[in-house]
């Protein structure tokens, strides 16, 4: 019997991301438990946020691209 | 030190209660999905405080509502935008909270029901250039805690943050996917 194809680390980014429009982040539909299953676990997943966060950060026109996304009406609860 | 953690002890430190919201909060129930910013839920009493200390991290406000506060990072530290919101709202929201790990601290996060309420409340803002995220979050929070959408206080949740056609666009969106 073979062994089973390795599974996808954070090392291959590209299960995760597509780094054309940084600001534009994919979200996958899979629920994390299938992520799990491959090996990505909530902490490596934050960790591999905190490389996008870097990545983005320099960018002159982030901060107002951040701004777009912000929502001007207050929560109540 | 990881980048979130000087942010999370400069707040206990100066004593200021908070919740991680946004993506963040999204991935820690479970849903993996990508961010570039922290985003914190602050009641209006804790606000001077908090930003007292975020300055002292070198935090500078970018820009400033009554309902967030958008703050431009320090080299290596993650940018941050805090939602405000009154006291009573933030101790409602506290007051269901999960606690988790994140970048070896303790932290909490609103439970399921209360962060789709928060995202629902999003979509709701005409002003965004999109909502697709919040959207997508929804469902997957929904998929998260196997409830059902017949679940009354479901139910009146997404009726009273998502407005009248919030149900109808969240069945569309489980049955595509």
């Amino acid at each position: 019997m073979e062994d089973p194809e390795p599974l996808p680390r954070l090392t291959d980014v590209s299960v995760i991301r597509d780094n054309s429009d940084p600001l534009s982040l994919p979200t996958p539909r899979e629920p994390l438990r299938e992520w799990t299953e491959q090996g990505i676990t909530p902490s490596v997943m934050i960790a591999e946020m905190e490389t996008m966060m870097r990545a983005v950060q320099s960018q002159p026109d982030f901060e107002a691209r951040r701004l777009e996304r912000k929502t001007a009406a207050k929560f109540r609860y | 030190m990881p980048i979130f953690a000087s942010v999370f002890l400069a707040l206990n430190e100066a004593g200021v209660p908070f919740l991680v919201i946004g993506g963040h909060a999204v991935v820690l129930h479970g849903h993996l999905r990508n961010t570039f910013d922290l985003d914190l839920l602050i009641a209006d009493s804790a606000l001077a405080t908090a930003r007292s200390a975020l300055n002292n991290l070198g935090y500078r406000t970018y820009f400033e509502t009554d309902a967030f506060l958008q703050l431009q990072a320090p080299e290596n530290l993650p940018p941050i935008d805090l939602m405000i919101v009154d006291d009573q709202t933030f101790d409602r929201i506290e007051a269901t909270a999960n606690q988790k790990m994140l970048d070896g601290q303790q932290i909490r996060i609103p439970d399921a029901i209360r962060l789709i309420a928060l995202k629902l409340h999003a979509t709701r803002d005409t002003a965004r250039r999109t909502t697709e995220t919040d959207w997508q979050d929804i469902v997957s929070l929904l998929m998260v805690t196997n409830r059902s959408l017949e679940d009354p206080e479901l139910r009146f949740i997404i009726a009273q943050y998502g407005g009248p056609r919030a149900l109808a666009e969240i069945n569309r969106r489980i049955r595509n996917s």
